[in-house]
């Protein structure tokens, strides 16, 4: 199935990159945790073995074949969050772990690419160019469906790379500007009512982001330790297991959500520039592979992948930076977490399919 | 698979229909923006204010703790020990490494002799971070403190904490000469005059643990440590500072006169110095009833302290310095030194006693209502004849008494170093217009001649007086630090240009005369030992005349006093005793006084060795911290 031509196509800078992102991600997961013995790091790598082979699965066979898939993985994707919600265990406050031994899998992570794959099928299968009101209805609905799902258990980070998803299909299919800026003004104008609908502990969070020093030994903690961390890195950093921010737990969630704040701390800021051309190569070859698709349908994967990569990457990012309040999204290939390093090696598979697959034969 | 090709030309289409590439771009160009800023972010964060961040992470990771320094003993002019420190013992709780509890409580409540409500209720902390360890029980026994280390496996998460509290050997002897210490007060923060300290501080609260406070409690050291996000200690750095131990102060007590001092008062309520008048050292001092200085180092609960304060017989008063009392005829030997120096009288000038005389319109009388007959000086300070002091005032005037008075270091401090020394009272003319607004009446003079009236001196100014009397008018600053040159704690300033030796001899003589021959104090009397002083009663209530004084209830009774010196010759100490109701100062204080003595010339004759101060100073001994 895996033709000459294909690899010949085979984008590797793409693949360094994503490898390279997931070895520092290795590297400070090690140094954030090994003073807790370093299981994590261990069960980290295993959860790569998983994500190497889902990615070889997903790139050997041409992605139209699974395209053919997603209205099945989809429903199945939508099944297993109603799962969840009546099965799993509350961590954390919410429902969103499903349980094989000693490996936790969240159905919200599959999810993403579920929605991305209906997304890219529905737009392939429409005829004409335009964005009728009808489709856009209709890919409002594709994504509602999942968000609502996850935001019951409630997981209100999860839902969030939905929002720039829908955006980049919506504006990649040719919707009109002015009824872009129509709809972007009645988003802008439902930010209050959509203030008052979170929980009172997100309150906080967009509360304290606003001034940390309200409250620096509760809600405004992780913001400001954030920032301790990356700004004393300094030019060079601290040095691998030299961060006191990470190390002490003056950090919370060093391992997952901020792992980059760990990076800054230890490598400071030549680490951190790394990190961000890393990501932007990342996210250039995505894009250059959205651009040379021979179809609809692998344009539209490979932005949908990089919209939810994209997004998560910049939110994450700007937590960190404390330019945005604390989210709860981890780092795509750095944060510690098998489900979203799987998600993502599946979804940069497909990317590499697409690429792979780009010339008519 | 076969070529598509209208799949193909249909997508071109798209691709221009929508603008796709087009819209790709910008995008492309949103993300990539942000993406610079972001760098440019780390970039002002990192470096260009990385030196500021570093300093919080570096105050966020490390965390100064003060050690206490070892507060420096206090001992005896022979260097034996009075206060020192003592290993204390706490019971301390670890939460976050304690299991099972309630078992753990279980066992202990008995131990300790606590209910084990009350201990699961401390062991609930009240909210303090979980890493504090809680303290079940402090100072309890060393029989508790090693049944627990010795059952450490089966009690998890229990310790014991070993710190330092102060110890008064003597208890209650001596209490307040050494005063007690405590936690800073927050006026006494407040007041400045404390720098450095911190609440929950020891400091010194009176006595000379007060005064010489800051030499006793040395300078706190410091330890950095490294401690995580929870307050955990998980290391030590380098280049902490360790604590200046205190350093022990050496005083000018004899431990044995003090003892036995307190001891010959009983349960009465007084005062009493015991001092060298050559260079002012106070050899023994006490105030009665005293209190045990060890209260304060112990836990002591509301009601302890709330029994101190109420007491009525005041026992945290300091008598000897703080009160001031009517000297009664105490002071007839300052009027007999003031009227041979002014010339009004000699020592062999005559009065007649009939048991009363008029002076200024008024009758006065004399103790002896039978009369004392013709006296000259010598007996009239022996057999305290008032008349003839009548006679002396009237000569002299109440300028020249209190002039005198003054130069003798009446009415004002002497300068002790124990703190809220009172003055007492030196009357004169204008210090009457100022306070009662009224004229001076020769009556009143009349009055203080016999040491009655608005005079008040405190039992240590006495001791000065007697010490003057004593070495020709060498008027010293009693002090209890030992060590220092005399030669800072002499006034020369006036006294002794003022009265001459001659004159001060024939006080001396008469007061030779009080113990030795026919006079009031007999009951001093030591033999070969020429013990000089004078008797005095101060007058609580002016009982009616006819009334005898052992009729009335004892609050009633009269302030007994004895002061003196000894040997009559070349003099080596000075005292002054002040029984409260005690009735006749030659009865009830001269006892007192023949104890001290005898025991002032033992020591003298015997001396104790002087001791170093003992091997393994409990106060130098680092205190381990728990964990």
């Amino acid at each position: 199935m895996l033709e000459r031509r294909a690899l010949g196509e085979f984008d590797w800078v793409l693949m360094s990159a994503m490898l390279a992102a997931t070895g520092l991600g290795l590297l400070m997961l090690y140094s954030s945790t090994y003073l807790q013995g370093g299981a994590l790091f261990y069960r980290q790598l295993a959860w790569l073995g998983v994500a190497l082979a889902g990615f070889a699965f997903v790139v050997s066979v041409d992605y139209r074949f699974w395209a053919g898939l997603a209205i099945p993985a989809y429903i199945t994707c939508c099944v297993l969050l109603v799962v969840v919600l009546f099965t799993a265990r509350v961590i954390q406050g919410t429902r969103s772990w499903l349980e094989f031994g000693a490996f936790n899998f969240q159905p919200a992570e599959l999810a993403k690419l579920a929605t991305i794959m209906m997304l890219a099928r529905y737009v392939e299968e429409k005829k004409g160019f335009g964005l009728t009101g009808l489709s856009l209805l209709a890919l409002g609905g594709i994504v509602a469906l999942p968000v609502l799902l996850i935001m019951a258990q409630p997981d209100l980070g999860s839902t969030l790379p939905f929002l720039p998803l829908m955006f980049v299909i919506v504006v990649l299919s040719g919707i009109r500007w002015k009824v872009l800026m129509v709809l972007g003004l009645i988003g802008i104008l439902m930010v209050p009512v959509g203030f008052f609908m979170l929980k009172p502990y997100q309150q906080e969070r967009v509360r304290t982001f606003m001034d940390p020093m309200s409250d620096p030994q509760g809600a405004g903690w992780q913001v400001l330790q954030s920032r301790i961390a990356v700004g004393s890195g300094g030019l060079w950093g601290k040095g691998l297991f030299g961060g006191s921010q990470g190390q002490l737990r003056f950090l919370p969630e060093s391992h997952t959500d901020f792992i980059l704040s760990v990076l800054g701390e230890e490598l400071g800021f030549a680490g951190a520039a790394c990190a961000l051309v890393i990501y932007f190569v990342l996210l250039s070859r995505i894009v250059s592979a959205a651009r040379s698709a021979r179809d609809r349908l692998g344009a539209f994967i490979c932005m949908g992948v990089a919209a939810v990569i994209g997004s998560q990457s910049l939110v994450n990012i700007g937590v960190i930076l404390g330019l945005m309040p604390t989210t709860g999204i981890p780092m795509p290939l750095m944060s510690y977490g098998g489900s979203s390093l799987v998600t993502t090696f599946v979804a940069l598979g497909l990317v590499l399919n697409v690429r792979m697959r780009c010339l008519v034969n | 698979m076969t070529p598509d090709f209208r799949h193909r030309i249909e997508y071109k289409e798209y691709v221009e229909a929508t603008q796709f590439s087009a819209r790709i771009t910008v995008l492309s160009v949103f993300c990539t923006a942000i993406m610079v800023g972001y760098l440019l972010a780390f970039y002002y964060l990192q470096v260009v204010q990385g030196e500021q961040y570093r300093e919080m992470a570096e105050a966020n990771r490390t965390r100064k703790i003060v050690v206490p320094p070892p507060r420096g003993a206090i001992m005896d002019r022979l260097g034996r020990v009075i206060a020192r420190n003592r290993p204390a013992f706490d019971v301390v709780l670890d939460r976050e490494r304690g299991r099972d509890l309630e078992g753990t409580l279980r066992v202990l409540a008995p131990v300790l002799e606590q209910e084990l409500p009350d201990l699961l209720h401390a062991a609930r902390g009240d909210g303090r971070p979980r890493h504090e360890p809680l303290v079940l029980a402090s100072d309890v026994s060393l029989s508790v403190a090693a049944f627990i280390e010795a059952r450490r496996a089966d009690l998890p998460g229990i310790s014991i904490n070993m710190n330092m509290k102060r110890h008064y050997q003597e208890e209650s002897s001596g209490s307040h000469a050494l005063g007690y210490v405590g936690e800073i007060t927050r006026s006494m923060l407040e007041s400045g005059n404390f720098p450095g300290m911190q609440q929950g501080d020891i400091v010194g609260k009176s006595g000379v643990e007060r005064t010489y406070n800051t030499e006793l409690q040395g300078k706190p050291g410091e330890r950095q440590v490294v401690v995580n996000s929870g307050g955990r200690i998980m290391g030590e750095l380098a280049g902490g500072l360790e604590p200046v131990p205190g350093q022990d102060l050496r005083l000018t007590l004899n431990v044995d006169m003090q003892r036995e001092l307190d001891a010959a008062f009983a349960d009465q309520v007084g005062a009493g110095v015991f001092m060298d008048p050559r260079n002012g050292e106070i050899l023994a001092i006490t105030s009665r009833p005293g209190f045990d200085p060890n209260f304060f180092a112990r836990r002591f609960t509301r009601s302890v302290w709330r029994g101190l304060v109420d007491d009525p017989r005041h026992p945290l008063q300091n008598r000897a310095v703080q009160s001031a009392y009517s000297p009664g005829s105490t002071f007839k030997p300052i009027m007999a030194a003031a009227a041979l120096q002014e010339g009004s009288a000699s020592e062999s000038t005559v009065f007649f006693c009939s048991g009363s005389g008029v002076f200024h319109g008024r009758r006065f009388l004399c103790h002896e209502k039978a009369g004392h007959g013709p006296v000259d000086m010598k007996r009239a300070i022996a057999v305290s004849c008032n008349v003839y002091f009548y006679n002396l005032g009237s000569r002299l005037g109440i300028d020249a008494i209190a002039r005198y008075s003054q130069h003798l270091g009446l009415g004002r401090r002497t300068g002790i170093d124990i703190p809220q020394e009172a003055a007492g009272l030196v009357p004169t003319p204008e210090w009457k217009m100022k306070v009662h607004k009224d004229r001076w009446y020769p009556s009143e003079t009349t009055s203080v001649s016999i040491g009655q009236g608005p005079l008040m001196i405190t039992p240590l100014q006495m001791a000065v007086v007697q010490g003057v009397i004593a070495t020709n008018g060498h008027r010293v600053v009693p002090h209890l630090r030992a060590g220092r040159p005399d030669g800072e704690w002499v006034r020369h300033d006036a006294a002794d240009e003022l009265l001459s030796s001659r004159n001060l001899e024939v006080v001396r003589r008469a007061e030779w005369a009080v113990v030795n021959e026919w006079g009031t104090g007999t009951r001093a009397q030591i033999k070969g030992r020429d013990v000089c002083g004078k008797t005095g009663t101060a007058q609580v209530y002016a009982a009616s005349a006819g009334t005898k004084e052992e009729d009335l209830p004892p609050e009633m009774w009269d302030h007994a006093w004895f002061v003196g010196f000894a040997p009559k010759d070349n003099p080596r100490v000075s005292f002054a005793v002040i029984v409260e109701h005690g009735g006749h100062g030659g009865t009830a204080a001269a006892p007192i006084v023949k104890r001290v003595l005898e025991k002032f010339f033992e020591s003298e004759e015997k001396p104790a060795r002087p001791q170093a101060p003992p091997p393994g100073q409990v106060a130098h001994a680092r205190t381990p911290s728990a964990g």
